[in-house]
């Protein structure tokens, strides 16, 4: 990049395009909704939110949804400046000067700037139209900004930049016929533009002088700030209410889920039921019955109960990601995140694990310390993620009397529940304090976060999570589970026996392969209170938690003494209220969950780690499993 | 809130005197600066000193390179104006207004980051009075952000006596004549 380039002449690069144009690239500041953009232009369905650094990575897709299907459209992490400051920009800036390996060369550029802050997000405008490639400027929420009594003359503002601009509106879709318009233009003889004057490119005080002069030659005036952010603020961010009225929703999300939820569950599971019983004359009777309904369906129904219950939750960290309060717990947070050596900025991701470890992991991509990542990295399994949710769904409801306390207000199942909430949490701070001051001690980074208006949440994009979220659910259920099911259920079926009466028969289940499997493992695990059955599930877990309460419904259900109970009443014949409390504490340690490992693999580069995190986790479990039964033990007898 | 309607950058000893444990020292500079012979001596301070509903104008950036850029194109750049717009519960990161937008800084972040008072900004109001002296270059970038305060404002004007409290400020435009 040249230091000084005062006029440059920009021009698409005729030798690498020629007439066609391929790729395009959407850039911008954070939060300034490139994704929901990306979302509208093709059709598909990104994450967005309301914080900054929803995107951690590059996202393609053909631009279908403006009936450009030759096209292909790259989201990209939002960036302030072409200097990458973290792991997400980085990718940003290499994506967009071509420099990523497996992502194809950007051919035009769509520059997408908020316009209620459009002072400070020129200042993007100056480094990425002298990359020099066609940019076509899109000042997003031009609606807000006019309903807000700002203005700006686009033509003017055209005419500065050299640069076709167009106000747009990505969340109502209006203005996106400039973009199409943009792209037809391309298409043809890339035509030159005007040389333009730019600022000293990388020196952030001229830039900013620079956005300042455009936007006033522009006539542009910026929309009263948001009282309304200011107000919630007073009140969320107070210093006596702000953190109470944050435990007031942590509480009262997992009252819901309970009070709300367990009806839905119960109602969904007897569906789920019905249907099995309807479909039974359809099956011949026999091996495959057996093992179509009794060990398939019993199986994936037992998981797919949950289902209501994990939406309900889907939908709180849904409404908290929307309307941009997810930065304000950061903010709060921020004071205890330093006492264990980490900033607030890694509470996000530990935030959005309760939801799935998996993207919170990605989302570490947003910190700027390579260390701070890495310790963040290897706690947020800890964080009680939905995955989990299940088996401490069973389990509570079957050991953990639904008594309640404070004249009704909360219940002892939701107590229980939060205190496995806590203990993973507690977990996860322990073991960054550790990492943090041992092998991962570093110092400071600065804690800069900018905190987004708050929005009103969408219906439409609340659907939209939801649907995806059990669309993902239901396709574990359909696949991992499915053959574990199956697999289970050939193993407890095998050896085939010959009976007195010479015909061939299933064993006892004991006497099955999987019978003997487990109780090969059941030494290690009988400490904890846990039989040879449990044994399985924890084993079939590893590939993802929901797996172990199919398990337990195969299992019962290969039994013929607990294949008429349910599986809360059938797993009252393998536990007591100790080993229950041990196997919920195990659950909440342990790491359990296959695609975790692989993409803490991926994200650190090395098998190192996951392999030391799995350990470290699964001895803690024990360890607390086997302490939690011993006490349990000592105190009902 | 009725404080904040009167800009009066307050300015802790500490910026120029940090020992601590020299503290009849201090104290005497506290004084000094307030009502004493140094009052509008010291003309820069620190963004952390800043008290909520106060602005300041940016100076410098004292950090490591890295930071310091990401900072800048936050907007965080010399001539900017920035206001302490809340604290944190817990009551370190501070909530800090610059350009329309909301960035949270922690303390030790913020007190790298110099600033100067606010002038009087009825020099806005009236341009022929815009002294040729001033720091602030004549090309200086109009912000789009107005602090809370900035409509009570022009009550305020120049001829007005400035209140007790913004002693360091009226100082410091006196000697700027």
């Amino acid at each position: 990049m040249n230091a000084c380039c005062d006029t440059p002449v920009f021009e698409p690069p005729a030798a690498s395009t020629g007439s066609s144009l391929r790729t395009v690239v959407l850039i911008g500041p954070p939060n300034s909704g490139k994704s929901t953009l990306f979302n509208k232009l093709t059709g598909l369905r990104q994450k967005v939110a309301n914080y900054p650094g929803v995107t951690v990575e590059q996202r393609m897709g053909v631009m279908a949804g403006i009936g450009r299907s030759d096209l292909t459209l790259i989201d990209l992490p939002g960036i302030y400046s072409l200097t990458p400051y973290s792991e997400d920009a980085r990718v940003a800036v290499n994506v967009l000067r071509g420099r990523m390996p497996g992502t194809p060369k950007p051919d035009a550029v769509l520059l997408v700037l908020d316009s209620l802050h459009l002072t400070r997000q020129l200042m993007l405008a100056a480094p990425v139209l002298d990359v020099g490639l066609p940019t076509l400027v899109l000042l997003n929420m031009s609606d807000l900004m006019k309903s807000r009594g700002g203005q700006i003359d686009t033509l003017k503002l055209a005419g500065e930049l050299s640069a076709p601009v167009a106000q747009i509106s990505a969340v109502r879709g209006t203005g996106l016929g400039s973009v199409s318009l943009f792209l037809n233009q391309q298409n043809g003889h890339g035509e030159k533009n005007k040389p333009l004057l730019l600022p000293v490119l990388g020196n952030a005080a001229s830039t900013h002088t620079w956005a300042a002069q455009v936007s006033r030659n522009t006539g542009y005036k910026a929309p009263l700030s948001a009282e309304n952010t200011r107000r919630i603020d007073n009140v969320l961010l107070h210093r006596f209410w702000g953190p109470l009225l944050f435990l007031l929703v942590v509480i009262g999300v997992f009252e819901v889920v309970f009070a709300l939820g367990q009806p839905l569950s119960d109602g969904f599971g007897e569906l789920l039921a019905r249907i099995g019983e309807i479909a039974r004359p359809l099956i011949p009777t026999g091996w495959l019955q057996s093992l179509v309904l009794d060990g398939m369906w019993k199986g994936v129904c037992s998981v797919l109960v949950f289902l209501p219950q994990i939406l309900l939750l889907f939908l709180f960290i849904g409404i908290l990601e929307d309307t941009g309060y997810l930065a304000r717990a950061a903010l709060i947070a921020d004071r205890v995140m330093r006492t264990i050596g980490l900033n607030g900025k890694a509470f996000i991701p530990l935030l959005s694990a309760y939801a799935c470890a998996i993207p919170a992991i990605m989302a570490t991509r947003t910190i700027e310390n390579k260390r701070d990542r890495l310790a963040t990295i290897l706690v947020t399994p800890f964080m009680t993620c939905s995955a989990r949710l299940p088996v401490y769904l069973l389990l509570i409801a079957a050991f953990i009397p639904n008594i309640y306390f404070l004249h009704g207000v909360i219940g002892l199942r939701t107590i229980t529940m939060l205190s496995l909430y806590v203990a993973g949490f507690v977990a996860a701070f322990t073991t960054a304090r550790l990492l943090k001051s041992s092998i991962l001690r570093s110092s400071d980074t600065p804690f800069i976060l900018e905190l987004p208006q708050y929005r009103m949440p969408t219906l439409y994009s609340l659907g939209l999570r939801l649907m995806d979220r059990a669309r993902i659910f239901m396709k574990t259920a359909g696949t991992i589970i499915v053959a574990v099911t199956l697999a289970l259920w050939a193993l407890a079926h095998l050896p085939v026996i010959h009976t007195a009466s010479g015909a061939l028969s299933a064993p006892q289940l004991a006497d099955s392969l999987i019978g003997r499997l487990g109780h090969f493992i059941e030494p290690v695990i009988a400490p904890l209170g846990f039989n040879w059955k449990i044994g399985i599930g924890l084993l079939s877990s590893v590939l993802a938690r929901e797996v172990m309460v199919s398990t337990m419904g195969t299992l019962y259900g290969a039994d013929p003494s607990t294949q008429a109970l349910n599986l809360q009443t059938a797993l009252h014949h393998d536990m007591t209220l100790g080993g229950a409390l041990a196997l919920m504490i195990f659950f909440a340690f342990a790491m359990q969950c296959t695609s975790t490992i692989a993409v803490v693999r991926r994200e650190t580069n090395s098998w190192l780690w996951p392999a030391a995190q799995f350990f470290y986790m699964l001895a803690m479990a024990y360890g607390a499993a086997f302490a939690v039964n011993h006490i349990a033990m000592a105190i009902w007898g | 809130m009725s404080e904040a309607n009167t800009p009066k950058p307050r300015l802790r000893p500490e910026a120029i005197w940090p020992y601590t444990e020299l503290r009849p020292i201090r104290s005497y500079f506290r004084l000094a600066l307030r009502f004493g012979p140094l009052q509008g001596v010291c003309q820069v301070g620190v963004l952390s000193d800043l008290t909520v509903g106060d602005t300041g104008v940016l100076v410098a950036l004292d950090l490591p390179e890295n930071v310091q850029n990401h900072l800048m194109h936050m907007g965080f750049v010399p001539d900017a104006e920035v206001t302490a717009l809340r604290r944190a519960p817990a009551g370190d990161p501070t909530v800090y207004g610059i350009d329309g937008m909301e960035i949270a800084l922690r303390h030790e972040t913020a007190s790298a980051i110099q600033i100067r008072p606010l002038e009087i900004r009825s020099a806005a109001a009236q341009p022929s009075e815009v002294r040729p002296n001033v720091a602030r270059p004549a090309e200086a970038p109009v912000t789009e952000f107005r602090p809370i305060e900035a409509t009570a404002q022009p009550a305020n004007g120049s001829s007005v006596a400035p209140k007790r409290g913004s002693g360091v400020a009226s100082k410091l435009v006196e000697a700027a004549r």
